[in-house]
């Protein structure tokens, strides 16, 4: 019987009947067509040779797989790096709007927002670099806390705890 | 940029804060951080630094950081002792002194400092915004700030008469003189108008 699942360009020599990958007729009906398909496709597998994949091709797709992955978990990176940098720039801008009129550098401190930011820990580190940057805000009671050291302890001027930081920030690839 | 309106969109913090309460005098400092002076700072005369107990590159403190509790009342009295405050009972104006009046909040802390003018009137940084004065500390007290709850006073160092008694020709004196400006005032404003 010739195998109807195939074109009929091509010769009945080429998809004989028996081949593995031909249903044969009224499959459905019987119920275990299925397993009898399966363990007759194993079988022709395992003796012909020719459907065994050779060694180098499993190479070649486990790199192509595992260069997927790579680039699926760099997608995924660089996304909730966005997310994090969106959330940022909300949370300086809430932050900067409900502490202006604040004389309380405490406060300043203990509000919820700046509390957020320093929650995001190495993370958010490079954010706030670039904020502190940009002369933008007080984040070194942030910075120590995020760094998990003060870089410019002792330090009672603005611009040399900034430069000190900066340089860190720069020497440890953060900027 | 000078625009204190902020102030009125603010009803849950400022309560007391009504269209007219108050006057707008400084711009805004809050361009660059560190830049500023606070209300701290700002009730003790200077305007180059931001008092605050804490220990960070943008504050400043007069006299050493308490470790365990800095931010207390006694630790802002000591603080302000060093520019020559000593403590007051109460907010009234008194010739030839500078008051000043330390806000606390409901736990005590201190929040914002407040300095009596010697035109009678208080005046207020508001954190990075703007310097303002008010006629009353009621208008600033409310949930931000707490209420002012303790009062310093130190000679004026620009009032030369300081702990002298006026004699009643001086007061006479002064009379005439505050008499004789305003007659001139009016005197040229006619002028200008004819």
């Amino acid at each position: 019987m010739p195998c109807t699942q195939h074109p009929f360009k091509r010769s009945r020599k080429e998809y004989s009947t028996e081949a593995p990958y031909c249903r044969k007729e009224n499959w459905w009906k019987s119920p275990d067509n299925e397993s009898e398909e399966k363990t007759s496709v194993h079988r022709h597998v395992t003796k012909m040779s020719s459907y065994v994949l050779p060694p180098k091709g499993k190479t070649w797709s486990i790199v192509w797989f595992a260069s997927g992955l790579k680039s699926l978990k760099k997608a995924e990176k660089h996304l909730r790096s966005a997310k994090l940098d969106e959330e940022f720039n909300k949370l300086v801008k809430q932050w900067k709007e409900e502490t202006f009129f604040l004389s309380s550098l405490s406060k300043m401190f203990a509000h919820p927002a700046y509390q957020r930011i320093m929650a995001m820990g190495t993370d958010g580190l490079s954010l706030v670099l670039g904020e502190l940057q940009n002369g933008q805000g007080n984040w070194f009671y942030a910075l120590k806390f995020m760094a998990g050291k003060d870089v410019a302890a002792g330090i009672k001027n603005y611009e040399a705890a900034r430069a000190a930081w900066l340089e860190w920030g720069y020497k440890n690839n953060y900027i | 940029m000078r625009d204190c309106s902020w102030l009125l969109h603010l009803p849950d913090r400022f309560e007391n804060v009504r269209p007219g309460n108050f006057i707008c005098r400084s711009d805004r400092t809050n361009d660059r951080p560190c830049n500023g002076y606070n209300c701290i700072a700002w009730a003790a005369g200077k305007e180059d630094k931001w008092w605050w107990p804490i220990d960070d590159p943008c504050a400043y403190w007069p006299i050493p950081i308490d470790p365990i509790d800095p931010v207390t009342l006694e630790h802002f009295i000591k603080a302000f002792e060093t520019e020559g405050y000593s403590v007051c009972c109460d907010d009234r104006f008194e010739d030839g002194f500078e008051k000043v009046a330390i806000f606390v909040d409901r736990d005590g802390t201190p929040t914002h400092a407040a300095r009596l003018l010697p035109s009678g009137v208080w005046s207020s940084k508001m954190g990075k915004g703007e310097d303002i004065e008010h006629e009353t500390l009621k208008i600033v007290e409310g949930n931000e700030y707490g209420t002012a709850s303790q009062f310093l006073k130190r000679p004026n160092p620009l009032c030369r008469k300081t702990n002298q008694q006026k004699t009643l020709f001086s007061r006479l004196r002064q009379f005439l003189k505050a008499l004789f400006k305003t007659f001139l005032r009016t005197a040229s404003a006619n002028h200008t108008n004819s």
